[in-house]
């Protein structure tokens, strides 16, 4: 109890933890745009997919959309930053065109960044093990999926479809998104290429705290 | 006021599941492609093209898998319905509404526009405009360098593996060269900003400024207009 007043005090009182740096902004525009690209073209193949197998098919690629924000955070580790990689995440595609409109886009964006946003404030930012990424991870991909079961139509299939799309969308997100993201961070953080982040000099850094 | 067309066409289409709304807005996306965009005869082969690969099985899969009660025929044991043949149409058509109108956008308006936009007249946080900026300004750069690790990775590993793992191992490799250049040119770049005063301000002079045409806004209303009727009776 008495740890947790602490590190809330220490997210009211310590400004400069929850303010974005200028390189935190240049790395979330970065990683948005990295990913821009990727998902503008994954956006036309999805639907691709979804011509030949229908939710099914095109569920299995949803963790390559969610990836930049979850690394985006994984680096960085202050509040705002997953709300704000995915919100220029959708700006970088809208300009780009996406196969499923700007609203997809931003709904997506915004769904995957409030989920983030609340489990990493329960976690206090401080929580970047293996299970909270891959339970960040898989609890990205419901709420999503809702909206986009009214959105895209998927809620007129049968029950049994619906839940093998939802079943395949948390494997895709486990697989895609969480995985990767952890493998990827944890190879940058021997690097040493982010040093300026909270991530290089944290407790699970190689770096140790002087990096 | 392109914008303001594309997410009031966005909107609507989402909220009608009727075929003559749907059908309108297609229609209505078609005309003022044909009308606005100067586009070549070969090039709207291409997206027309384009655009049936990826509607034309849609419709059919979901045709099949669509539930329905009135049948009308069967192919290979599974029922064909008149509900899912209206339910897979409208679906198409919004799918449809929606790339095209997409492709519309991103091929007709110019990235510093979509910029000035944000910062001059939607007044959103400077960072989060300059960020927008940045990343688009830099996407070019990206690729180009991703590029080049791909080339340079290629000509190390001459014979391309048929292991999984080390296929996957290879991506990865591939992923963090990628990243660890960024990562880089993040420390480049935040430096040149720092040194040219880029947190010295919170506002920011804005020189470039939009003209908006009568046509232009009268295209917008007429669009909004049209968004709230599909809304209500749609």
């Amino acid at each position: 109890m008495k740890r947790r007043k602490n590190e809330i005090f220490f997210l009211k009182k310590n400004r400069s933890f929850c303010k974005l740096t200028l390189a935190d902004w240049v790395l979330m525009a970065l990683l948005a745009a990295a990913n821009g690209v990727p998902t503008s073209i994954l956006s036309w193949f999805n639907k691709l997919l979804h011509s030949l197998g229908g939710p099914l098919l095109t569920s299995t690629t949803v963790g390559l959309y969610m990836i930049y924000g979850l690394l985006a955070m994984y680096i960085i580790r202050k509040p705002g930053v997953a709300l704000f990689t995915y919100a220029l995440g959708a700006c970088i595609e809208i300009v780009m065109g996406t196969a499923y409109g700007p609203l997809i886009a931003l709904a997506a964006a915004m769904c995957y960044a409030v989920v983030a946003e609340l489990f990493f404030f329960l976690f206090r930012y401080r929580q970047f093990h293996w299970v909270a990424i891959l339970y960040v991870s898989i609890a990205m991909v419901p709420l999503w999926f809702i909206v986009v079961s009214f959105l895209l139509g998927y809620r007129y299939y049968n029950v049994t479809i619906f839940m093998l799309t939802l079943i395949i969308r948390c494997i895709s997100g486990l697989l895609l998104c969480g995985v990767p993201t952890k493998i990827i961070g944890d190879r940058l953080m021997v690097t040493r290429a982010l040093r300026p982040f909270v991530f290089a000099r944290s407790d699970d850094s190689p770096n140790g705290e002087d990096a | 006021m392109k914008g303001i067309w594309l997410f009031s066409t966005s909107i609507s289409v989402m909220c009608s599941l009727e075929l003559v709304w749907q059908s309108s807005w297609l229609l209505s996306v078609l005309i003022i492609a044909i009308t606005g965009t100067g586009w070549s005869f070969v090039r709207w082969i291409k997206v027309v093209i384009f655009l049936f690969i990826f509607s034309g099985p849609l419709f059919i899969v979901q045709w099949f898998l669509l539930p329905g009660t009135d049948t009308i025929g069967s192919i290979l044991g599974t029922e064909l319905t008149r509900e899912a043949f209206q339910l897979s149409l409208v679906l198409t058509m919004r799918a449809l509404t929606l790339s095209f109108s997409s492709i519309l956008f991103a091929s007709t308006t110019a990235s510093r526009d979509v910029i000035t936009v944000l910062v001059h007249y939607l007044r959103i946080p400077q960072r989060f405009a300059y960020a927008v900026a940045l990343a688009l300004r830099f996407m070019p750069l990206l690729v180009d360098e991703a590029r080049r690790i791909r080339a340079a990775q290629q000509r190390r590993q001459l014979t391309p593996s048929a292991n999984v793992y080390i296929w996957i191992d290879r991506r990865y490799n591939y992923l963090i060269a990628v990243a660890n250049s960024m990562a880089n040119r993040i420390r480049y770049i935040v430096m040149a900003m720092e040194g040219k005063q880029f947190d010295g301000a919170t506002t920011r002079t804005v020189w470039r400024k939009l003209d908006f045409s009568c046509r232009a806004i009268t295209m917008a209303t007429l669009t909004v207009v049209a968004m709230i009727v599909t809304i209500i009776f749609g």
